[in-house]
């Protein structure tokens, strides 16, 4: 069976005062990392049951790029060893800053064909209100250090609505995008985690994020300026050219089989999802001791397994099939569901077309309005 | 086991205006005779009901068994009925009390005398109970028993040369409260001989024992196998379990007269008890008790179920809950917006949302109530005279004649610092000033008539807002006024709501109309689409507010270390989205119903 393989990277030089992912602001100890990772895959392949065949790699964060592409060889080596390990799209997660042609022509070399930047935003102010490190001077050598050193496949991670942000600003930023022309684009709204600075601060009145309409004019301004450029809107916050698609991404949405190895990292696999706690030294000691990370978060019944599929498969802008869920799950949809689907077409937030359910574009803003009626 | 002699019985309760300590001084009587070691001790020992501790208010009375050893060197037994301090659970406190010949009268030693130690003391004397004042809480450094000491001479006209300092928080003074229980209460009276009669105090369903039956023996004696008879039924029961608490139940082989405690017989529901009812033989001839007067219920709110099915289950509900809470009453009522429901009548607004809270609880429900409102009585053109609790029954202005608001005397004890400001709200509540009175150089009792529905709305919070918590109030019922008032309603996206109408004074109908939409415009989400609130006085609208539509409601980011957490958020918004109720299109939340008490 295909699956997803992601890699958690738990290090970053620095945290960011938005992120609620698991890093550790240290310097990786590449040895004890690897060594822990192969010893935890060992385990996974031991504990699954059917055989899995994984076609696509990605490594998170953290900060990916603070491990050497060395590392990342002997990793490769490893998997291979233990699983069907011939993935097609190899994803690397990175910062601008500590990049440069060398470094990412060696990332080249040991496998990775698609590189995500974290570029955050285009403009000084953006990257000072979203306390990023990096110089927009240092983001725009990135981009051409991977083309040069061989990435055809270039994703870029983009933030909107921050503090101060105007709708001239985010039409700027759009330009300076379509110039730099990554085949793949993450947008997201920023959304305040709770337990990080950006919340504390916003809570505390000392900083606002801007108007809930100005936001909804980004949304629609991002929708538009891209899919006129060419790019196909197909997740709530992802663009891709055509056949750029992440691969990886849509194990998640379609709720598909992955494995996820190191700590903070998650897993789905034959309707259970595991979870390794966002720890390294608890992670570093279970595996010291031979004993499995990850803690079983969720086993989901025939029919969670359906509700959550089409709750996932929502955020992609294709919606979900009702035959393919039939297929899959043995329930239909449009019974299952009827007296949801008559009152949600109505509120024109949904379409059906043929077999299928998508969101209407305000559908996609909403879309939390819709996902109610499936839980 | 051996009959216990009458002449060292004690039957007692402790009565206290709220927070004075009265749970904490149970909790150190329990302790000081042994009946609970140590470990066993929890706060609040007697209550119950999670609510009760949670609140740190007592709702129902209890009866608990101690033994003493005096220093007379007999042993003693002390019936202890603790009973609940607030004026809406008066009820409650006058059936404990009944079952007494003495009661503690707490007073905390820093605040005073309070209006509802007042209330509470003259049920005490009306039941010709001896009363022995305890100061509590004189550790602290604010107490001034002196002052306290003459306050309850003054105030209430008890000697208090004998009065008992105390600290329940640090156990002082407890060894002297029971010696005086033992020598100054009386014994019960009673002939152990003659046919049983025992008044009933209290019943409950306990899963256990079945129908429990608290009671208080006045003469002859219970015992398992006996066969008794309920007066007011004539039903006969097979007595098969007779006991105390201990406080934990434990049997016991009889009980006599003058002993309190509980017997469960083969009674199927507790509907067959009637509180004040009275215990006799199957076969004797016997006079009933006097049982306890009637409590007439004070404001009136309708309950709903947020889900109309559930309305058979609230039937049952409010059915089970009434018998073991009789203070209550309801019968069946209809609104347009929220379907079948019931409408309720209370003692007073702590009253009702306590009924609501253990409706909620003890039965699993989900439900609305409506505000509060008092009973009105309108006089037609015709010449027809109506009463009005509900105000979707509100004639047609133009057929009405007079209408008549009841009336309440107020009493209001305070600090003399507070006057300025309680005056102010009660002139705010169309209060008219009867009294304003120096008890003591330091405390002042206010006296003002007003209008019920005034009082019903927030005047408690207000009044306890104005006077950073000191003041208190007791109020008795005068008679029904007229009064300029007319009906307001309330309409969201043009279609009036039934169940959110309220009667108001004509001179206020513009400012409660603007706050009360205001007010809703907070409590009710926004929605996909537009929502208006209006208020309006017959066809004109006197304020509108408007809700605009949802426009962003997204998670930007779902990959797969997200999709339990972000599973978790929807559930919780899906939740707070059940426990509202549709009106057409647009989903109201509970609190929106009672939003004109927030005002």
């Amino acid at each position: 069976m295909e699956a997803a393989l992601y890699l958690h990277v738990p290090f970053c030089r620095q945290k960011c005062p938005y992120c609620d992912f698991y890093s550790v602001p240290t310097k990786p100890e590449e040895k004890i990392y690897l060594k822990a990772v192969l010893r935890e895959a060992e385990i996974w392949k031991s504990a699954i049951s059917g055989d899995l065949s994984f076609v696509t790699f990605y490594a998170g964060g953290g900060t990916p790029s603070l491990l050497s592409p060395s590392f990342y060889e002997k990793l490769f080596e490893g998997l291979g060893r233990l699983f069907d390990f011939r993935p097609e799209e190899l994803t690397l997660e990175a910062n601008p800053e500590g990049l440069n042609r060398g470094i990412l022509t060696a990332y080249r070399k040991v496998g990775f064909n698609r590189l995500s930047l974290g570029l955050q935003s285009l403009s000084e102010k953006g990257l000072r209100a979203l306390g990023r490190r990096h110089t927009l001077e240092k983001a725009f050598r990135a981009i051409s250090d991977a083309r040069e050193s061989g990435f055809e496949n270039l994703s870029v991670d983009l933030i909107f609505g921050w503090p101060g942000e105007t709708l001239e600003d985010l039409q700027r930023e759009l330009e300076g995008i379509l110039r730099i022309s990554p085949e793949h684009l993450s947008y997201y709204e920023l959304t305040p985690e709770k337990g990080t600075p950006l919340f504390e601060e916003l809570a505390a009145g000392r900083t606002r994020l801007p108007e809930e309409d100005t936001v909804v004019s980004m949304y629609l301004t991002i929708h538009e300026s891209l899919s006129a450029a060419g790019y196909h809107h197909y997740e709530i916050s992802n663009y891709a050219r055509p056949g750029h698609t992440c691969r990886h991404n849509l194990f998640y949405w379609k709720a598909l089989p992955y494995l996820g190895l190191g700590p903070g990292a998650a897993s789905f696999l034959e309707n259970k999802r595991y979870r390794t706690p966002p720890n390294l030294t608890l992670y570093y000691r279970a595996l010291s001791e031979d004993k499995f990370p990850a803690i079983l978060e969720e086993t989901l019944s025939p029919e969670e397994a359906f509700r959550e599929a089409i709750i996932l498969g929502l955020r992609l802008l294709e919606g979900v099939s009702a035959l393919e869920l039939y297929r899959r799950f043995g329930f239909d949809l449009f019974q299952i569901f009827s007296q949801e689907l008559e009152k949600l077409l109505k509120t024109g937030l949904i379409i059906k077309e043929g077999d299928r359910l998508r969101l209407s574009l305000r559908g996609v803003i909403l879309s939390n309005q819709v996902k109610l009626y499936f839980l | 086991m051996k009959i216990f002699p009458q002449e060292r019985i004690r039957n007692f309760s402790i009565i206290a205006h709220v927070d004075h300590g009265k749970s904490t001084l149970a909790d150190r009587l329990l302790e000081a005779t042994g009946a609970v070691s140590e470990r066993e001790m929890r706060d609040q020992f007697l209550d119950r009901l999670d609510l009760e501790r949670e609140r740190g208010i007592t709702i129902k009375a209890q009866a608990v068994r101690l033994y003493y050893k005096a220093q007379d060197g007999e042993v003693y037994q002390l019936n202890l009925i603790d009973t609940p301090g607030h004026v809406d659970f008066s009820y409650e406190v006058s059936r404990a009390l009944s079952a007494c010949e003495g009661a503690l009268l707490v007073v905390d030693a820093s605040q005073g005398v309070e209006a509802q130690t007042l209330a509470n003391v003259y049920l005490a004397l009306e039941n010709d109970l001896e009363i022995i004042p305890v100061l509590n809480k004189i550790d602290l450094p604010q107490a001034d028993p002196e002052r306290v000491k003459r306050e309850i001479e003054e105030i209430i006209g008890l000697p208090t040369d004998e009065a008992i300092l105390a600290s329940a928080k640090h156990g002082i003074g407890t060894k002297e409260i029971l010696e005086a229980i033992v020598k100054k209460i009386p014994p019960p009276q009673g002939d152990r001989k003659k046919p049983l009669r025992a008044l009933i105090f209290d019943s409950w369903y306990d899963p256990y024992l079945g129908v429990v039956v608290l009671i208080r023996v006045v003469e002859g004696k219970i015992y398992p196998g006996q066969r008794i008879r309920l007066v007011s039924t004539g039903k006969v029961y097979e007595v098969t379990k007779v006991g105390v608490f201990a406080p934990n139940p434990s049997s016991v082989d009889a009980l006599y007269a003058g002993e309190v405690g509980f017997f469960a017989a083969s009674i199927k529901e507790v509907r067959e008890t009637r509180i004040g009812d009275t215990v006799t033989e199957a076969e004797a001839e016997v006079e009933p008790l006097p049982g306890f007067r009637e409590v007439k219920p004070m404001v009136f709110a309708g309950i709903f179920p947020v889900v109309s099915d559930d309305y058979e289950d609230l039937r049952e509900a409010i059915e089970k809950l009434w018998l073991n809470d009789p203070a209550f009453s309801y019968e069946p009522e209809t609104s347009a917006a929220l379907g079948h429901g019931f409408r309720c009548g209370f003692q007073g607004l702590l009253h009702m949302e306590i009924v609501q809270e253990r409706l909620e609880r003890e039965f699993g429900l989900n439900l609305i109530t409506t505000a509060p409102s008092v009973k009105y009585r309108v006089e037609l053109t015709d010449g027809q005279e109506m009463e009005i609790e509900n105000p979707a029954q509100w004639p047609d202005p133009a057929r009405i004649k007079v209408v008549k608001e009841p009336y309440i005397r107020a009493e209001i004890y305070t600090p003399k610092d507070y006057i300025g400001p309680i005056l102010r709200l009660c002139e705010e509540k169309r209060g008219l000033q009867k009294e304003i009175r120096y008890l003591t150089p330091e405390r002042v009792l206010i006296i003002y008539e007003l209008p019920f529905a005034e009082v019903v709305l927030d005047f408690f919070d207000r009044l306890k807002s104005v006077s950073r918590g000191y003041a208190s109030m007791d109020y008795q019922l005068l008679e029904y006024r007229p009064g300029d008032l007319v009906k307001m309603d309330i309409l969201i996206n043009k279609q009036p709501v039934d169940a959110l109408s309220v009667i108001v004074h004509r001179d206020k109908a513009y400012y409660r109309g603007r706050e009360l939409v205001a007010k809703l415009k907070e409590v009710i989400p926004r929605q996909l689409f537009e929502v208006v609130i209006q208020a309006a006085i017959g066809s004109k609208i006197i304020a509108r507010e408007r809700i605009p539509p949802l426009r962003k409601d997204v998670l930007a980011k779902c990959y797969g270390g997200d999709v339990t957490r972000k599973k978790k958020l929807l559930e919780k918004q899906k939740e707070g989205k059940k426990r509202m109720k549709a009106l057409g299109q647009v989903e109201i939340p509970q609190e929106a119903f009672l939003a004109v008490l927030k005002i």
